[in-house]
């Protein structure tokens, strides 16, 4: 049970990812079928699957954190000693949650500024502000994936790579 | 402002910081302390940026790549090709580089290229005979076609950045991908000749053959011709062929050719969804700076300082290709695109070249980058299979490579190589 629990928290934006995707590809199909098959376009089918994009690109974002899979030019850092490696590397992803306070704080305002003039959505009449929320929780979301990394290279500082369990 | 924006994006580029910081984080830096404007630009813009119907295909061609591979659709693709090619000098490896072709029209990434086809193709040819290196080179370039061939994620971005039809792009993908598999089939043929690769398999050719693997993968064969008819019958846009492919994958996969399991879809999809929102951070982070770099007026200043060095639309044309097999050396595709498309396009399109063609080879050269080291995702995925180095691959990496990159320079000079086909559909003037 806890492992499960476990297992649900490290992939927790993962999981939702996999919610988003499927309903985009359903949704978009079926708006398929009801153009050419039945003749009848749906009004709100392209707008919510493009904010469903916009909350995997911000979820998503969070999950690739956590498996360290966004990748900059490496082709400098290669040449350094193994050990100051990971010391910049630690030191990136602390500078990345500087960059992602600026984000968060940058995302609240948009949302306020929303929500006060009481935009909605054109097709769905959906609050925009509800929308952008994706950027201040992606981001929180992201600190938090930050955070983890550093404790976790932190804590397996001494140990290779292989006895980290690929964590670095 | 210039300095404010290319300083702070050099340094943190060197640092090795992901792109999308390194773009975010300079665009912050610029505005911060070169302008008035205020720094939400940059937030409200990564919203704008993804909230975009056309780029929906990204996450959508990257599903049904999964499931192709998960489906065992891969694998009857890669045994209709052996029925064909198997029985010719060097078979072996032009099946894998035909089959590569075959799965480049359903699937519109490199990687997943590789990893479908090479993953079965690489452990055959070893067994046959050929040298694992070269295996994993020639399948590592093979794989490149995969964005050259329509569908393409590549093409889904340059024509949302450079506002270029995305159908007219997948078209003149043909012709250039068609060539790239020829040659490299070429090159598969010489080292197979010469070394004596493959003797060991010799696969008779049988038209009875041909037939049963043929109907075996008519499901999988039947999927391109369903992903563009669709798009060139005006039926459906790119996005929504992305989404079609995806229930056509899922439900030949699990019904037809019964080897999608319920329990392999969450993996699936996470694995998409985390490569998607790589590429869609990017694309997000990378509209404040291309906002910046257009109010800055920097891609005219680029395009004043090379149109003094040569008006020749093939020196320029020559200088841009060295720059891009550069560039894809070292930097992730995606990123590439969305930063240099807004740069180079004004200024090709000065002299003359048509915006699709010079999608085209942009593609192709950022195509080649995926399978250079020392960042060729191709490659990363190649070394996996094969369990050899970056460096013993590289050596055998030449002459592939070296045909490739001719090929790139013909489409580049000899327009009709990309054009003809959208041209003869219409599609372009």
């Amino acid at each position: 049970m806890k492992k499960r629990i476990q297992g649900f928290i490290d992939n927790f934006e993962g999981y939702c990812c996999v919610v988003a995707l499927s309903a985009m590809s359903i949704i978009i199909f079926i708006q398929v079928i009801f153009r050419y098959v039945l003749k009848a376009s749906l009004p709100w089918s392209e707008e919510i699957s493009r904010y469903l994009l916009v909350w995997t690109t911000f979820f998503g974002g969070a999950y690739g954190v956590r498996l360290g899979a966004h990748i900059g030019v490496e082709a400098f850092t290669m040449l350094l000693p193994k050990k100051y490696q990971r010391v910049l590397a630690i030191l990136i992803n602390v500078a990345s949650i500087v960059l992602c306070v600026a984000i968060l704080v940058f995302g609240i305002k948009i949302v306020q500024t929303q929500m006060r003039r009481g935009q909605l959505s054109p097709a769905m009449r959906l609050p925009m502000g509800y929308v952008y929320l994706a950027i201040p929780i992606g981001m929180v979301l992201f600190i938090v994936r930050y955070i983890q990394r550093i404790v976790l290279a932190l804590l397996n500082f001494s140990k290779n790579e292989e006895e980290a369990g690929g964590l670095l | 402002m210039t300095a404010l924006l290319f300083v702070p994006f050099a340094i943190l580029v060197i640092l090795g910081f992901p792109i999308w910081t390194v773009l975010a984080g300079s665009s912050f830096i610029a505005l911060y302390f070169g302008s008035g404007t205020p720094l939400t630009l940059v937030v409200q813009r990564m919203f704008t940026a993804s909230d975009s119907f056309p780029l929906l295909a990204v996450p959508l061609f990257m599903v049904a790549g999964n499931l192709m591979e998960t489906g065992g659709i891969s694998r009857r693709l890669i045994n209709f090709c052996n029925s064909l090619l198997g029985s010719f000098t060097g078979g072996l490896g032009m099946v894998g580089v035909l089959a590569c072709m075959f799965f480049a029209a359903i699937s519109g990434s490199g990687p997943a290229t590789v990893a479908a086809i090479g993953g079965i193709m690489i452990p055959a040819m070893v067994e046959a005979g050929y040298d694992s290196a070269f295996s994993a080179a020639l399948l590592a370039v093979a794989g490149a076609i995969g964005v050259i061939i329509p569908p393409s994620i590549p093409m889904v971005n340059y024509g949302v950045v450079g506002s270029v039809s995305i159908s007219s792009l997948f078209a003149a993908g043909f012709g250039p991908g068609i060539l790239m598999g020829l040659a490299l089939m070429a090159v598969c043929y010489v080292a197979a000749k010469r070394n004596g690769y493959g003797k060991l398999s010799a696969v008779q050719f049988r038209w009875s053959g041909v037939w049963h693997s043929f109907r075996d993968a008519f499901w999988a064969l039947l999927m391109p011709v369903l992903i563009l008819g669709g798009i060139y019958g005006g039926i459906f846009t790119p996005t929504e062929a992305a989404a079609v492919s995806v229930i056509y994958g899922f439900v030949v996969g699990l019904f037809v050719y019964k080897e999608l399991k319920f329990s392999d879809l969450p993996p699936l999809l996470m694995a998409a969804g985390k490569t998607t929102a790589i590429v869609m951070m990017i694309i997000a982070s990378a509209s404040g700076f291309g906002w910046i770099l257009t109010a800055e007026r920097i891609p005219d200043v680029i395009a004043a300082a090379m149109m003094s060095l040569s008006s020749n639309k093939f020196v320029i044309l020559t200088l841009i290709n060295l720059l891009l097999l550069l560039v894809g050396c070292i930097m992730e595709t995606t990123a590439s695109i969305i930063i240099l498309t807004p740069i180079f396009l004004p200024i090709v399109t000065q002299l003359g070249v048509n915006p699709i063609h010079f999608g085209i080879i942009m593609v192709m050269n950022l195509a080649i980058g995926m399978a250079t080291p020392p960042l060729g995702v191709n490659l990363f995925v190649a070394c996996s299979i094969s369990g050899r180095t970056m460096e013993q691959i590289s050596r055998k990496l030449v002459w592939v490579l070296l045909l490739s990159i001719l090929v790139l320079f013909l489409t580049s000079y000899f327009e009709p190589i990309a054009l003809l086909i959208p041209r003869l559909m219409g599609l372009i003037r």
